[in-house]
């Protein structure tokens, strides 16, 4: 007899549990395993926030079929060194290095096609082209 | 008295009156007017003054006259000699113009010329490039080759020692249509014809080295015609002008960071969900075509799922047995149902497949959606509702009252690449 009604008990308080534990199903929408680059703000980059090293996490538009990674050196002194994981098989590294320079609002590599320059507020740059747009996330030195 | 006094008046007034009548008409023969000698002496000097003033004056208006007119021609000559001058010059620059305007042509013609001339060297440059690579691999494989030779010659001259296997025949690397710089330097490799006393050994081949380039040069150019072309991108790096294409059969990579497995169960106490992203895995599929054939695998690390609370997720990882059944498996076996857009990027159907928990394997069919996003990927979703006990997996309880409902959902999330190169 106890028994039973430790068990009538404990059903009772988990029937009250049942209705007090809200339900942590994910939703449809929530399944998909976004990018964090989607999440930043974007606003027009200056020079001063080009130097450092940058590799990139986000590649979208032609190229992103292409290249697979990038990685880039940005020296206070207008030059830079980049490398970048070329998708061809096999896949292969790329190393050049050149100068840089800031003009209104582009940046502009060697003598390559200028590509729009945003800047995130914890440092990512945003390069924007004609083939597509790369995201870099600022690397600090170890 | 009176009376006389009035004739007296009379008389006098007629009389006066007479009077003046002839005085008037003898003056004129009366009167002469002569001047003195003084008063006409200051006229003429007076006169005379003028008259030298005047000359004076004349011959300052002479004199100025012809200064002026001196002056005058001297500027009208300076003048037409400035206008000479200047009219040479500005033929001279006409003609200069005119020069300057047949160069232009030539000069632009030129400048067209020089950046022609600037992107074939670019190309040039990176031919070379992977000349030097392609080099680089020859020669690392006439070195292995001269190694082969050199043991066949000494296992040949050593008949007592074991026979050396038939080497297998070395084929050189796809090269470029060009002449290997190498082969001229390279000595040849003398003829090691087999000895009798080891048959096993076969004739190595009399053709030097240096021909292997032209051996596959046809081969080599069907390659070159088939790599995309590169151009020079906004990243300043020269990339293959590779267009994704959703057609074709293409190999695909499952991007773990950017793919998630998850489920969703039901119990006593409330619903609840699984989720992981330790996903991996590929899958071979022509987008535009997948009834055509799919195949592919793709798995989930067991113990990587997680519902958000530590006891309940340490159950679970028991129930699935995850130390001895490290994955959830999916392989991938075929596509009923496809319903593809080429234009749209968007695939939908059936995946036909087994999946495979805590070691049972059951067939199963997974209705699925993709498409392609921004960056070029395939994005693939789909729902998969499974019961727990028909791959051995206990349902789990508390005490005999709370416990979980057999049925649960299985969803994916995947995110892949196409691969170069696999077509």
């Amino acid at each position: 007899m106890s028994r039973l009604v430790a068990l009538g008990i404990a059903f009772v308080v988990a029937a009250g549990q049942a209705a007090c534990i809200p339900s942590s199903v994910l939703g449809v929408e929530d399944r998909e395993a976004e990018p964090e680059e989607t999440k930043l703000t974007w606003s027009p980059a200056s020079e001063e926030d080009l130097a450092g090293t940058f590799i990139s996490t986000e590649v979208t538009g032609e190229i992103a079929g292409v290249v697979r990674k990038l990685v880039y050196v940005f020296g206070a002194d207008g030059n830079y060194t980049g490398a970048a994981l070329i998708d061809e098989d096999p896949p292969y590294f790329d190393v050049l290095k050149g100068t840089w320079r800031f003009e209104q609002g582009a940046l502009i590599l060697d003598d390559a096609p200028p590509a729009r320059l945003e800047v995130a507020q914890e440092g990512s740059l945003r390069l924007i082209g004609d083939e597509g747009t790369v995201i870099l996330r600022p690397e600090a030195e170890r | 008295m009176g009376k006389t006094l009035q004739i007296i008046g009379v008389l006098a007034l007629v009389g006066f009156t007479g009077l003046g009548i002839a005085i008037w008409a003898q003056i004129p023969s009366k009167l002469n007017v002569t001047l003195s000698e003084g008063e006409a002496s200051e006229d003429a000097l007076k006169i005379a003054l003028l008259r030298d003033r005047v000359e004076t004056l004349s011959g300052d208006l002479e004199a100025l006259t012809a200064t002026l007119q001196e002056n005058f021609t001297r500027l009208v000559e300076a003048t037409s000699g400035e206008a000479t001058e200047t009219a040479a010059a500005q033929a001279r620059t006409a003609e200069r113009l005119r020069e300057l305007e047949a160069a232009v042509p030539e000069a632009l013609k030129a400048r067209e010329e020089r950046a022609r001339a600037e992107a074939e060297a670019r190309v040039l440059n990176a031919a070379l490039a992977r000349l030097e690579r392609t080099n680089a691999q020859a020669a690392a494989m006439l070195r292995e080759l001269d190694a082969l030779r050199t043991s066949l010659r000494e296992a040949a001259a050593a008949p007592t020692q074991p026979v050396v296997p038939a080497p297998s025949p070395v084929e050189p690397p796809p090269l470029p249509p060009v002449t290997a710089p190498a082969p001229a330097s390279t000595p040849a490799l003398p003829d090691a014809s087999a000895p009798p006393e080891a048959p096993a050994i076969p004739e190595p081949s009399t053709q030097p080295v240096a021909e292997a380039p032209e051996l596959a040069e046809d081969e080599t150019a069907e390659d070159e015609a088939e790599k995309p072309k590169k151009k020079k991108s906004f990243l300043a790096f020269d990339l293959p002008s590779r267009k994704f294409t959703f057609g074709g059969t293409q190999n695909y990579a499952v991007l773990g960071a950017l793919s998630r497995v998850g489920f969703d169960g039901k119990s006593t106490l409330h619903d609840f969900t699984g989720t992981s992203n330790r996903v991996s895995g590929s899958f071979r599929v022509d987008l535009a075509n997948p009834g055509a054939g799919i195949e592919g695998r793709i798995q989930v690390l067991a113990s990587s799922l997680n519902t958000g609370l530590a006891d309940r997720d340490s159950d679970m990882r028991t129930h699935l047995g995850v130390a001895q059944h490290k994955q959830i498996v999916f392989v991938a076996e075929g596509f009923e149902g496809a319903r593809s857009d080429p234009r749209a990027q968007t695939v939908a159907g059936t995946i036909v497949g087994k999946l495979t928990i805590k070691g049972t394997t059951q067939n199963v069919r997974m209705p699925v959606r993709a498409r392609i996003d921004d960056a070029k990927r395939l994005v693939v979703e789909g729902e998969l509702p499974i019961r727990m006990s028909r791959f051995g997996v206990r349902v789990p309880t508390q005490a005999g009252v709370i416990s979980m409902e057999d049925g649960v959902t299985i969803w994916i999330r995947l995110r892949a690449r196409a691969r170069a190169g696999g077509r």
